[in-house]
């Protein structure tokens, strides 16, 4: 298990992905995280996410939502049973405290070359496939918002040898040059596409590089997290079955 | 961030411009909170960022008035903060609002 909740990066590689993540916060703690989470062989989770606000409530509050996320993903639930358990739990206790977390979702079945994804008001990933650029339609509704989880079914996706997903927060696409104009999601886009030839940490650095290239290192007003995945081997198999299973 | 307010018989008028942030967000919950008005109208036009702290407050404060049986309506939203409003949800939690039942004033 690998687990993101400071200004460090974390890479893993498991059931046949390349990961690699980083989180740099606004300030001293961030309310931004990200996480790997290997299930048995064949599995991967992977979780990015953003809570409201910033400093110490946001990291405290972050942290117990990772906390209650390792909970639910020992249980061998469907992605959409593990985020219902987290709006049920951890989303009622950002709502009683009048916070909110924005949460994306993403499991990957090695099995069946097979990537489940689902969002609670967080960005959808971002998938780079041959020349292709696919964003998956999945939408929700932040967790502390309502009591229980309102979104779009989980999408799924069959990866291909050295498909690339791009999962970030709203902080990156949103860092500011010294005009004030956004990083945007374009330019993120426009780099990933020229690069995915790289492996996941060398994309990581070459995205990460372009940004402060962007924004000249400026201190930004809000935390900065970017997770990459590539498919680095080819195991056959078609995507079906449960979400997330 | 900057503020104005107008105010009519039935209807407080907020023009914020700038940026609403973490840092000022407690600002524009005061000048809300302030008003007594049934109907309290927070204009956006102007407003350039907003981050999550604002979005979290506006709908805290969209639930307290639903729940005085008052309506907080936020009009005129840019585009560029409209597309972060809808990926978090913000305005299906608004919709919820109006189809909850009131509970009467407070």
């Amino acid at each position: 298990m690998s687990l993101d909740t400071g200004g460090k990066g974390k890479q893993i590689i498991h059931a046949g992905i390349q990961g690699a993540g980083c989180s740099i916060p606004a300030g001293l703690e961030g309310g931004d995280f990200f996480a790997f989470i290997p299930l048995g062989e064949d599995q991967l989770i992977v979780a990015i996410g953003d809570v409201m606000g910033k400093g110490m409530r946001a990291a405290g509050q972050m942290k117990e939502l990772c906390t209650i996320l390792h909970a639910c993903t020992s249980k061998d639930l469907s992605l959409l049973e593990i985020i219902n358990q987290l709006a049920a739990t951890g989303g009622k206790q950002l709502h009683r405290a009048g916070s909110f977390a924005t949460l994306c979702l993403i499991s990957y079945e090695q099995q069946h070359n097979c990537l489940t994804c689902l969002s609670a008001g967080h960005p959808s990933p971002v998938i780079f496939s041959g020349r292709n650029i696919h964003v998956p339609r999945v939408r929700g509704v932040a967790l502390g918002f309502l009591e229980e989880y309102q979104g779009t079914r989980p999408e799924q996706v069959v990866l291909s040898r050295g498909d690339v997903v791009i999962l970030y927060t709203d902080g990156l696409v949103e860092a500011r040059d010294a005009n004030g104009q956004n990083y945007g999601l374009n330019r993120l886009k426009e780099i990933v596409a020229a690069n995915t030839c790289l492996d996941a940490v060398e994309l990581q650095e070459v995205i990460l590089n372009d940004l402060f290239t962007f924004t000249g290192c400026r201190q930004q007003r809000d935390d900065v997290t970017l997770v990459i995945l590539k498919k680095d081997r080819e195991r056959g198999g078609e995507c079906h079955g449960d979400q997330g299973k | 961030m900057e503020i104005r307010v107008n105010n009519e018989k039935e209807k407080a008028t907020l023009l914020v411009a700038g940026e609403l942030d973490y840092s000022n967000v407690a600002q524009l919950q005061q000048e809300i909170e302030r008003q007594e008005a049934p109907l309290v109208e927070v204009v956006l036009k102007d407003l350039q960022f907003m981050d999550s702290s604002g979005a979290g407050m506006l709908l805290s404060q969209a639930r307290l008035l639903s729940r005085q049986n008052r309506v907080l309506k936020i009009t005129h939203i840019p585009e560029n903060i409209r597309h972060d409003l809808e990926i978090i949800g913000f305005f299906r939690v608004l919709e919820t609002l109006k189809g909850a039942p009131q509970s009467g004033g407070e």
